[in-house]
């Protein structure tokens, strides 16, 4: 039997990465992002961290009003159904944090890159766009081939990718459904692979379906057992999207004060993620639950 | 009646008019009106389109929406997941048809921006950011923005920001493809030699001259300017099935 790589949350999140680390998160756009993960990140003052996402929601602006943040690269950082986010656009108009600017297909391409272990990827777009401009990391090439102008993509690799997911055994073999957006090229890509899971099960339910692994264990550092770690983002069949959470944080990341105020009783003063549930409440949590399930068909892998 | 259809439900059935049926067609994150408009589309008029959601799920049955374009539950019983990556490849293969995008501002040769206003190295607002933009504006053969507020501050002389590509900014071999714009005033094109906006229909009960007024730069009618087609009440019926919550006003505030 592999040794458990099962830790804390507390000691995942300082032991693998460290001040000035570059760390992926939210590779699944809205869905099965790691807030749980995100605020360890918060509670432990961890500086200097370049974040690496496509479509994050409102993590990334917690990170960088939590001052974690000196880079952030992405697609697209906001607060999904209200637009902007205010820690992200404070930081960015005052000139305290950096952007890259990508789309979400060159974030997909340099992530892909660092799986490959090549340098760049080629793409036929892009081409015409100021994120050339702003982003260093887009360059025009002549295909050697064609001799058509491509954009050439430069591989991002993180120093750590933090993903949240429904089970996962203690050797970090990962079961993950839904839409996984390019979580499997980021748990490809980074140094370190941390895995926050709804649910630790035997490997034997794992070993039941293994077409269903995002990222096989030998890849993984470690294994956090954090059920509703992906609150208030989705996680299917488990809970659904809470958006009153997104539109009450809208309101209370209005200014640096009323952001302290939220980031004090959400994550500072929160022991840990008993103490979270019960901030978030029975009641809310019954109705964010799932009631409407939809089970796969078990597949037959006899040979 | 005709003046009785209300604006965001004009959008809708506007932007689903732009969908054939067999067409290929993706929408992206903070996205109502397309989501509506494609599943308007796919009930009406373009039953085999192939419906790929943001949110990854193909052909998904989408009873409602919700207020995130990317709900899990926009997923349910769908034929497949389809990461939006391999969405993005379907798209430089040249079989991604009709994309949705969003704009904060937009100029006569269709550049948008949605990643700043005022200067990239001294913000005066910095942006959500472009996400699929820059990368399917050029290559898509039929992009539809959909702006909200028809003003001379969203409809601008030059954007600030070039974001997605207009027609001045793209490669020859991109500029046949095309770019409708509809706003909550009209619906606009690029069908001309210039490659520059002009009216193509406008919304009952508004003008032509509204729209001149409420616009940066100088934009002309189309020969054949004409009304927005309305949708009949059975069109507006299913809308109001499918976004029981108003969801889709919450852009116009």
């Amino acid at each position: 039997m592999p040794a458990s790589k099962l830790f804390t949350m507390f000691e995942a999140i300082s032991r693998f990465v460290q001040n000035g680390s570059a760390v992926a998160l939210g590779t699944a756009q809205e869905t099965l992002i790691p807030f749980a993960a995100g605020h360890e990140l918060i509670r432990q003052r961890k500086r200097d961290l370049t974040l690496i996402g496509t479509i994050s929601d409102i993590l990334f602006d917690q990170l960088i009003g939590g001052g974690c943040v000196r880079k952030v690269q992405a697609a697209w950082v906001g607060n999904v159904i209200t637009g902007s986010s205010y820690n992200f656009r404070r930081a960015i108009e005052n000139g305290n944090t950096e952007i890259e600017d990508h789309s979400n297909l060159t974030m997909s391409m340099s992530l892909r890159a660092a799986a490959m272990g090549v340098p760049f990827m080629p793409a036929r777009t892009a081409l015409g766009s100021d994120l050339f401009k702003s982003n260093a990391r887009l360059k025009t090439i002549t295909c050697p081939f064609t001799g058509d102008t491509l954009t050439a993509v430069a591989a991002i690799r993180p120093d750590v990718t933090i993903i949240h997911t429904q089970r996962a055994d203690e050797q970090g073999n990962a079961h993950m459904w839904g839409n996984m957006g390019i979580t499997r090229e980021a748990c490809l890509a980074g140094e370190y692979v941390i895995i926050i899971a709804e649910e630790i099960v035997p490997t034997d339910t794992i070993r039941s379906d293994p077409n269903r692994v995002v990222i096989p264990g030998f890849r993984v550092c470690a294994v956090v057992h954090a059920p509703w770690g992906g609150h208030p983002s989705p996680v299917p069949g488990c809970y659904n999207r809470d958006h009153q959470s997104f539109i009450d944080y809208r309101t209370a990341s209005r200014t640096p004060e009323s952001f302290a105020d939220w980031k004090a009783f959400w994550i500072d003063n929160v022991k840990d993620r008993v103490d979270y549930l019960n901030r978030v409440g029975k009641n809310r949590m019954d109705r964010l639950k799932i009631k409407h399930h939809l089970r796969s068909a078990p597949a037959d892998f006899g040979c | 009646m005709t003046d009785k259809i209300a604006t965001p439900d004009l959008m809708v059935y506007a932007m689903a008019s732009e969908i054939e049926n067999f067409n290929t067609v993706l929408h992206g994150v903070s996205s109502p009106l397309p989501v509506l408009g494609m599943s308007v589309a796919r009930r009406t008029h373009a039953p085999d389109m192939a419906y790929i959601s943001g949110a990854e799920g193909v052909d998904s049955e989408i009873d409602r929406i919700y207020p995130s374009s990317f709900d899990p539950r926009l997923n349910r019983n769908a034929v497949a997941y389809f990461g939006l990556h391999e969405a993005f490849d379907l798209a430089q293969r040249g079989e991604l048809n009709v994309m949705f995008l969003g704009a904060a501002q937009i100029d006569r040769f269709g550049n948008t921006n949605l990643s700043v206003i005022g200067k990239i190295d001294n913000p005066k607002v910095q942006l959500p950011g472009g996400a699929a933009s820059a990368f399917l504006m050029p290559i898509t053969p039929k992009v539809v923005i959909w702006a909200t507020r028809h003003t001379f501050r969203v409809f601008v002389e030059a954007v600030d920001f070039v974001t997605g590509q207009g027609y001045n900014n793209r490669s020859e071999g991109c500029k046949k493809n095309k770019i409708v714009v509809v706003s909550n005033l009209g619906v606009m094109n690029f069908e001309n030699p210039g490659r520059t906006m002009q009216i193509q229909s406008v919304h009952p009960g508004h003008t032509v001259d509204e729209i001149k007024e409420n616009t940066g730069f100088d934009i002309l009618a189309a020969p054949d300017v004409g009304e927005t087609p309305v949708p009949d009440q059975d069109i507006v019926d299913l809308i109001d099935r499918i976004d029981p919550d108003g969801i889709r006003r919450s852009e116009f505030h």
